[in-house]
């Protein structure tokens, strides 16, 4: 094998345990091979850098918003409803096939059946289509929380700081246990559709916020633009926060001077804020913001 | 090559998906940095990192993640999600750091003493954009994703491997000249 093919395997990590250390050892004795390898190593690490550079870019054009998620629930909706018409369907085809009339009773029981399959997809919505970064697959008992595997299980090439550093010196890192995202709610099987939010699915969210204070005809205004949500009007930077859900139906609300304001995503003309009225929805929020 | 697209909202099995990934399926990798999206980045701003500084150290995190898989050096005892997150910590406490010896100007003697290594980078980068399309691929899935000549072969649908082998050997060849050219360039102007 040629000096280049040696180098070659050598930073490929395709030379075997021996034919390495031979590698190794000859190096030792050869400064002119120290230097080519030098050299190409240099020149790998420009294609793997390359290569590192291509796969952020792919990434940073995946969409990550929340939008499939209304999507799915909508689907699924329609599931429901296809599901509850054929049962309908169904019995009435059964009774009238049988040439009797069922007694009263009977079909009322029959109907409230085909209301609970209607209702059941509807209740189970939450854990079947939320996109908390855990799926409920995950949510078993064996669900251990990176902060106890990271220990055992760090990349094995990955530069530990603790060499570099004194340990004393090490930066705290608060780690968010990602199950947290899982908790469910007692919540989920009431009867008002607010109530489906569970509190986990609250976030602050990562929309970008610009404020227009200048503008004369939006006093007290909202749109959005290239998914950057504008606000019109004199807003307190301090005062102000938005509020995204991401289980269940996505959407994104205004906290501004204890009020909340709902924003619709696809508007993206100049709205007035108009304040949320729904007492239940403005309680599932407030916990939320109390903590 | 044909990719199966991905579905919000369906389970997916980890294992399947870490096997694409192991296979080189692009799509899986987007699909993972979708889901996993918020719960990385929380990471990173919760301690004290801005939403760019979270999604860069997130990106990192399954760049390393790929290379590993696809390299075969990595058998997962865990959930894909526990091992990226894993990752995700290591690179923002080395971040953190950096930042505060920085800060503290104690710059390390290694950093101060490797002043032409950015510049070695630039050159070598810009020497990979002057090779075509398919040299440039060819040299990324041979040293980054280490892909054997069959693999290289079918991804991109070279006659057989050593078609590959030359493609590999002639687009290598280019880039050491160009490198070298401009190596001697930049010595020859300081």
């Amino acid at each position: 094998m040629s000096n280049f093919e040696l180098i070659d395997d050598y930073l490929s990590n395709r030379l075997g345990g021996t034919e390495k250390e031979a590698f190794e050892k000859q190096l030792n004795n050869d400064p002119s091979l120290k230097s080519d390898l030098d050299f190409q190593k240099q020149i790998v690490e420009g294609i793997r850098t390359a290569r590192a550079a291509e796969l952020k870019n792919m990434l940073s054009k995946v969409p990550v918003g929340g939008t499939s998620i209304s999507m799915d629930f909508s689907v699924m909706k329609m599931a429901a409803s296809l599901i509850a018409a054929g049962l309908v369907g169904a019995s009435i085809y059964f009774y009238v096939t049988r040439g009797e009339t069922p007694p009263f009773d009977k079909a009322a029981t029959d109907l409230n059946k085909t209301t609970e399959e209607l209702k059941k997809p509807e209740e189970i919505k939450p854990d079947a289509t939320t996109v908390v970064p855990d799926s409920s697959k995950e949510s078993t008992p064996a669900v251990t929380t990176p902060e106890k595997e990271s220990k055992k299980e760090p990349a094995k090439k990955q530069v530990k700081p603790q060499q570099e550093v004194k340990a004393a010196e090490k930066p705290k890192i608060e780690v968010a246990d990602p199950s947290s995202e899982l908790e469910s709610s007692d919540n989920t099987k009431s009867e008002n559709p607010t109530a489906n939010i569970r509190r986990s699915d609250i976030t602050p969210s990562q929309i970008q916020v610009d404020i227009d204070s200048s503008n004369k005809k939006y006093d007290f205004h909202y749109q959005f633009v290239n998914g950057k949500l504008m606000l019109f009007g004199t807003f307190d930077k301090s005062l102000y926060e938005v509020l995204e859900i991401t289980g269940g139906k996505h959407a994104v609300f205004l906290f501004y001077k204890n009020v909340y304001y709902l924003l619709d995503e696809n508007q993206h003309k100049a709205t007035k804020l108009e304040p949320i009225t729904d007492t239940a929805l403005i309680s599932k929020l407030k916990e939320y913001r109390q903590g | 090559m044909a990719f199966r697209v991905f579905k919000s909202g369906l389970q997916v099995d980890e294992k399947e998906l870490f096997d694409r990934i192991c296979k080189g399926d692009e799509k899986a990798l987007e699909f993972i940095y979708k889901k996993y999206y918020r719960m990385m980045t929380k990471l990173v701003i919760t301690n004290s990192g801005t939403e760019d500084e979270a999604r860069d150290v997130y990106q990192d995190a399954l760049v390393v993640f790929w290379q590993k898989a696809r390299s075969g050096n990595l058998v997962l005892t865990s959930k894909i999600s526990t091992y990226v997150y894993s990752i995700c910590q290591n690179l923002w406490r080395k971040e953190l750091d950096r930042k505060k010896r920085l800060s503290n100007e104690e710059k390390d003697s290694a950093e101060s003493l490797d002043l032409d290594g950015p510049e070695r980078e630039k050159i070598i980068a810009k020497c990979m954009e002057q090779l075509g399309e398919t040299c440039r691929k060819v040299l990324m899935y041979y040293y980054f994703d280490e892909m054997s000549m069959q693999e290289i072969a079918d991804k991109l649908g070279f006659a057989n491997t050593d078609t590959a082998k030359t493609k590999k050997y002639k687009c290598k060849q280019k880039l050491d000249e160009l490198v070298k050219a401009q190596y001697t360039e930049q010595d020859f102007l300081d």
